[in-house]
């Protein structure tokens, strides 16, 4: 019998003598490549294997496929719930740009800043094929990367649910970062598992300082900055990347503090307001606002059931991206979006004229300095009055109609 | 990742060790209660030889074991095969422990089990396991795994002893969509991880099984003992978004040694047919087991780690493995 420990002994040492584990640059294209990127996430996550479910199929598309996916999604969407006044509306706020309509420019900043992306309705990955990019190793290495981002999601769509139904786009973007957060957390830790090509080194291994530098960089408005936001695209949109580094942030000083085990839970204390994310971890969260008047404006302005054409709560971090829209400084943006209580966006629409009028308030916890205030007022752009700490943002395209609309009129001053 | 055993009571802490010594004080006290009695045979029981043919040259094997693979059910041998006691029941916990940076986690599984003989050579018994979780951050799950109903018909020829059965799960493991989905997903897979997927039907959330097992046993002599176990499971997705038919299949081999009066070690080598959408199709484990078989029970402790893919120690695997302990008892 102690020889047939001493064989086992002696297998098992073989055994580990010939394994091989150590990650090494590949190409997602290929079965191997993708199973070894799908272990390593799943050995970073550190929850066991499901032998019930497989790698969702990958496949890379050219850029122009994925326009013309994007163009089709678009015009499918519009045609079953065309909302010409949000397109309006977001105008004459200035977050997206007069020229152009602001679909296309949607359309053009996700093709050219999104690299892959996992579909929850069909379960498989698309990597996008950029033009640019050379098949050289540092490619293949970025591919590989996005590739264990877009897998984490897969691994998230077995778990909680990726079909987000959130009340407001505040929401929408607090559920989103702590979705790519999650994913971008994990993304970044296998990066550090994959050697990088010959002369390529991370300027850090601490993913809290990488996704902190990522931040930083995004809330910039240096143009020396590479990634600052304007960079990202027109305010509206840039403002919706900004999910991964706030995300990255905030799931990685999760990870910091309590690793897989913190990040487990994270889902269930994540911040369901934008606000939570730009302040940062270990900021206590203030309490919000309410806004319990709604503005008056012409019947013909609202749907027949008397509610507005659209409604929604933009937050902090729209905020921060109106105000960068006009030209604020960055610093003097993001302590004035950190003001941010709670915001209500009122969308009106005259169908008989195809006119559309818009009007957003915002609670703050303490008046923008006078000088915001003073940038902000341009006789070109939205009408902008401070009222204690109520911010009241009104315009519309009707001129006659805007030069009489007062749509704050009918409530308690602040 | 691995479970160094001299760190097993500080890290199962309050929850694994009091579960683990009240069910142990909790059988004894029962086994006492009942005295010295037959030898227990919950599960496949698979029969030694009789232990008259030890009469003269070796000591006296009233109660050895069977060879109920080591992540398996505890059992023991029947010393007389065609009386065995009419009621069984057995405890087996199985233990895993991840060590991760600034983060660990601790997931138990008891399986609790009860048989009770219909007729000399046909048997009924349930099984139902528990996934419980315990993290660094001290906060605990549990949640149940799917009860295993099934019938046995046992048989023997000469130093051959087999089993043979049909059983049905039942669906109550599951995992909400929910911030809390990751970690009912992480308990049960790191439940099945602990035992190497064998059985894997008990730990799958939103299925259900027909399980098809069987298995023999095979005496070269009375200190030495060959075993076989098997079986397939057609697996059906029911409830929480699982859906499609998936086949698993596992098989065993192990072998009994009787290393001195009452104390066995036992090797096991096993493999599990994994569903096919799985990355790996197979996933192999090796364990080891010593057990204990006094007369007032059965005791084991053993370890299980995967080999290679998709749980494996070895390879691109999350190198998953784990700490058996069981006790079983006969009524």
């Amino acid at each position: 019998m102690t020889r047939i420990l001493y064989l086992a002994c002696a297998a098992l040492a073989l055994l580990a003598g010939c394994h091989d584990r150590d990650l090494k640059i590949c190409d997602i294209t290929q079965s191997d490549c993708q199973q070894d990127i799908y272990y390593a996430d799943l050995r970073l996550r550190g929850d066991g294997y499901d032998p019930f479910a497989g790698i969702p199929p990958i496949r890379t598309i050219s850029e122009d496929l994925f326009r013309a996916q994007l163009e089709y999604q678009a015009a499918v969407t519009s045609e079953q719930a065309p909302q010409p006044w949000w397109d309006a509306a977001l105008l004459l706020l200035g977050l997206v740009p007069a020229t152009g309509d602001s679909q296309q420019a949607s359309i053009d900043n996700q093709v050219q800043n999104t690299a892959a992306f996992y579909s929850p309705a069909t379960h498989d990955v698309a990597v996008i094929s950029h033009p640019e990019q050379a098949a050289d190793p540092l490619s293949q290495f970025m591919n590989m990367s996005y590739l264990a981002h877009e897998l984490i999601h897969a691994l998230q769509d077995r778990e909680i649910n990726l079909n987000l139904h959130p009340h407001s786009t505040d929401a929408y973007f607090a559920e989103k970062a702590i979705i790519e957060g999650d994913a971008s957390l994990y993304q970044r830790l296998f990066e550090y598992e994959v050697p990088l090509p010959a002369g390529y080194s991370f300027s850090s291994r601490d993913p809290l300082a990488y996704f902190s530098a990522w931040r930083q960089d995004n809330l910039s408005d240096d143009p020396t900055v590479q990634d600052n936001f304007a960079s990202l695209g027109p305010p509206f949109y840039a403002a919706a990347w900004l999910v991964y580094p706030l995300g990255g942030v905030w799931l990685s000083d999760s990870w910091d503090k309590g690793g897989n085990t913190d990040v487990r839970h994270a889902y269930g204390k994540a911040p369901q307001r934008s606000l939570d994310y730009l302040l940062g971890p270990n900021v206590a969260a203030p309490s919000s606002k309410n806004i319990d008047c709604e503005p008056t404006v012409l019947a013909a302005f609202k749907q027949s059931d008397g509610t507005p054409y659209g409604l929604d709560s933009f937050g902090a971090v729209y905020f921060f991206a109106y105000l960068m829209g006009w030209q604020i400084p960055a610093d003097v943006s993001l302590s004035s979006s950190l003001l941010w209580r709670y915001d209500l966006i009122f969308v009106y629409y005259n169908p008989s004229t195809e006119k559309t009028a818009v009007t957003w308030r915002i609670e703050l916890d303490s008046p923008l300095p006078t000088s915001v205030l003073a940038a902000l007022t341009t006789s070109t752009g939205p009408r902008v009055v401070q009222n204690g700490t109520t911010l009241l943002i009104s315009n519309s395209d009707d001129a006659p109609f805007l030069s009489t609309w007062d749509p704050w009129s009918a409530c308690p001053s602040p | 990742m691995g479970f160094p055993l001299s760190g097993l009571g500080p890290r199962l802490g309050r929850v694994g060790f009091a579960l683990l010594v009240a069910g142990a004080l909790w059988i004894s006290r029962a086994a006492q209660a009942q005295g010295p009695q037959g030898p227990a045979s919950p599960y496949p029981l698979l029969d030694e030889l009789h232990p008259a043919a030890q009469a003269g040259t070796e000591p006296p094997l009233t109660a050895g074991p069977d060879a109920v693979p080591i992540p398996s059910a505890v059992a023991r041998i029947v010393a007389d095969p065609s009386a065995p006691p009419r009621f069984s029941a057995g405890a087996t916990l199985a233990v895993s422990r991840s060590s991760e940076t600034n983060s660990s986690l601790t997931v138990g599984t008891p399986v609790l089990r009860g048989l009770v003989s219909i007729r000399p050579h046909v048997l009924a018994e349930i099984d139902w396991g528990f996934a419980l979780m315990l993290d660094s951050e001290w906060s605990a799950f549990a949640r149940s795994g799917n009860p295993w109903a099934k019938g046995w018909y046992r048989g023997e020829r000469g130093r051959v002893h087999w089993y043979a059965g049909v059983g049905i799960t039942a669906p109550l493991a599951s995992v909400n969509i929910s911030p809390d989905g990751r970690n009912q997903r992480a308990l049960y897979d790191q439940s099945a991880a602990a035992w190497g997927l064998w059985d894997d039907w008990r730990w799958t959330p939103g299925r259900m099984a027909l399980p098809v097992p069987a298995a023999l046993s095979f005496a070269f002599s009375p200190r030495v003992i060959a075993t076989a176990e098997a079986a397939l499971a057609p697996v059906f997705g029911v409830r929480n978004g699982a859906s499609g038919t998936d086949l698993l299949g596992q098989l065993a081999l192990g072998a009994r040694f009787l290393l001195v009066r009452d104390l066995w070690l036992c090797p096991r080598l096993q493999a599990v047919l994994l569903p096919s959408a799985s990355v790996d199709q197979l996933q192999t484990a090796a364990g080891l087991r010593v057990e204990w078989t006094p007369r007032f029970g059965r005791f084991f402790l053993g370890a299980l780690v995967n080999l290679d893919e998709p749980l494996g120690v070895f390879g691109r695997g999350t190198q998953s493995w784990g700490i058996h302990l069981g006790k079983e008892l006969d009524l």
